[in-house]
């Protein structure tokens, strides 16, 4: 099926005088003309998510429920949290489907929010980010219990070493499907963005694991918002030194960040379809948050359109709310989008 | 800048044994890319094209400009091979023209650089110029040596992706710019930035275009 919709700079929808058309010598000088239409259409993707040489090597995959745009709300005692995805205009037009995928979480002594982008260069990515948003979950849920009667000290270690372990497995399972599926490794390629929230025996601990671009930010508890982590990327747009599963990602896996728990009122973990348009997050955070906080009506600068939705946070409609807010146009930024936002419920704050 | 560019530069050898046909073909080539990346929403609102030429010297006949607003130049065909111009004018556009990523900004894509060439350098200087490309590797390059004469050592010094189009019809020229068109627009797709030959994903070749191994 084909639909074709119209970028608000179609010329059915401008007031701009065609080429050689009169102009009325007493009007305003025109201003420089909209940028031409792009022409975006959207397909259906004609084979099935799960690829038939997949099907036996990861079976438990074989009934995702897979939708070009899903939205979440999940809500504990300490943490609300809203996940919202959806497919790209890229793929959209390409008769793709969404390589980022998302999985959350939520109980009243903890919060995992993962978000995962397969390469678009590689043909298996979204069944790699799917598979690693399911294995980093998991594995911070099996590893929680022990966690929790830990002693206290332990506890930003120990979740940060389940984060790294579920991304670990994930390689692994990712490796050992692509042999055995007649594939490479690569073919599964994708970044992971992983956060986790605990809070046992009077302790929290806040935990950050990352392996590509994509984002995290939190928005401290004195509105200051911050980007805990770089994320991987280079000198340009679109360039990952390391992927899920390459050789070396168990490195990044690694590579916990502990935050301080007790100062962060709000986070969001995010695929670069949202970093990328939002860059960078230090000056753009602010708005980000507050935008998911109130709702919003207006547009940012730089962008073409962000269309008016209610607030996310502390909503019942909240999951519908982000998925509006996903629909924002940017010229040029035509990427999946997936974002996880946790806000912290009033009176939760510490331990 | 708000809007994040894939450029892509087209290095035309516009020496005089291109004479005739051959910088005929390339001009409606380079006519035919641009009408099929103002077709493709993705390069409408992210492509922007640069046409350099070489003989005796090397010209920038257009800057950087986005699709929509590109129009492809003349091209007349006379003089040498000045090589080594050409590199060191596309460094500088480089160094000029290109938005890297900073903790302030989103850089562009990796420039996409598309050389066409039918002989061999007349100039003395392409060798550090290649060495420099080597060496900072700053775009993805494809060489094309067109025709038979093309010194296909010399385009692998300054990249490892050599296609050869032995048949400079206007057939194989039009065949050879489906393809440039088809890699710009698959290129905004997520790579690797690490040199393990995942850096770029080319289409195939069409027929009559063979890798250099």
């Amino acid at each position: 099926m084909l639909r074709r919709f119209l970028s608000p700079h179609d010329p059915g929808t401008t007031s701009v005088p065609a080429p050689g058309a009169d102009v009325d010598p007493s009007s305003p000088p025109a201003s420089t003309p909209p940028p031409v239409a792009a022409g975006w259409t959207e397909k259906e993707p004609e084979q099935p998510w799960l690829p038939e040489a997949l099907r036996e090597v990861m079976p438990s995959l074989a009934t995702h429920a897979y939708a070009h745009a899903d939205a979440v709300r999940a809500t504990g005692a300490a943490w609300e949290a809203t996940g919202a995805t959806r497919r790209g205009r890229v793929h959209a037009h390409a008769g793709d489907f969404r390589e980022d995928a998302m999985a959350v979480h939520v109980a009243d002594d903890l919060v995992v929010a993962v978000v995962s982008d397969g390469a678009g260069s590689a043909r298996w990515s979204r069944v790699g980010a799917e598979a690693t948003c399911r294995a980093v979950v998991d594995a911070a849920v099996a590893a929680w219990p022990a966690l929790a009667a830990a002693p206290g000290d332990a506890l930003d270690a120990g979740l940060g070493a389940a984060l790294g372990d579920g991304v670990v497995r994930a390689a692994t399972t990712l490796r050992e499907a692509a042999t055995a599926a007649g594939g490479q490794s690569r073919d599964f390629r994708c970044t992971v963005v992983a956060l986790a929230w605990g809070r046992a025996q009077g302790r929290e601990a806040m935990v950050l694991v990352q392996v590509g671009d994509g984002i995290a930010a939190v928005r401290r508890t004195d509105g200051a918002v911050e980007r805990p982590a770089a994320g991987d990327s280079g000198d340009f747009s679109g360039e990952v030194t390391c992927f899920v599963p390459d050789d070396g990602c168990e490195g990044f896996a690694r590579r916990v960040v502990a935050l301080d728990a007790a100062t962060v009122d709000a986070v969001l973990v995010a695929t670069d379809g949202i970093e990328d348009p939002f860059y960078p997050i230090a000056r753009r955070g602010a708005d980000v948050f507050r935008q998911l906080a109130e709702g919003n009506d207006a547009t940012l600068d730089g962008f073409v359109r962000q269309p008016a939705h209610g607030p996310v946070v502390g909503h019942a409609d909240g999951a519908a709310h982000l998925a509006t807010w996903l629909g924002f146009e940017k010229r040029g930024e035509n990427d999946d989008r997936t974002i996880v936002v946790l806000a912290r419920r009033a009176g939760s704050a510490g331990s | 800048m708000s809007t994040r560019r894939l450029p892509v530069y087209i290095l035309a050898d516009t020496s005089g044994s291109m004479q005739g046909t051959p910088i005929e073909s390339v001009k409606a080539g380079i006519g035919q890319l641009h009408r099929d990346l103002m077709s493709d929403p993705q390069a409408i609102e992210s492509a922007y094209l640069s046409i350099i030429t070489f003989s005796d010297t090397a010209q920038q006949l257009v800057p950087l400009t986005e699709v929509s607003a590109f129009s492809p130049p003349d091209l007349y065909a006379r003089g040498q091979t000045n090589f080594g111009d050409a590199l060191r004018l596309l460094i500088d556009c480089f160094d000029t023209e290109i938005v890297r990523t900073t903790p302030e900004q989103k850089g562009d894509w990796r420039p996409l650089v598309f050389i066409l060439s039918d002989g061999a350098p007349t100039d003395a200087t392409w060798q550090q110029y290649a060495q420099t490309l080597a060496e900072r590797r700053p775009a993805n390059i494809i060489a094309v040596a067109c025709g038979d004469q093309a010194d296909v050592g010399v385009l692998k010094n300054v990249t490892e992706i050599v296609i050869q189009m032995r048949d400079m019809s206007p057939d194989a020229f039009r065949a050879f710019f489906k393809f440039v068109s088809a890699s710009v627009k698959q290129t905004s797709a997520k790579v690797g930035s690490v040199p393990d030959g995942g850096s770029i994903t080319l289409p195939p070749p069409p027929p009559g275009i063979t890798i250099v191994p």
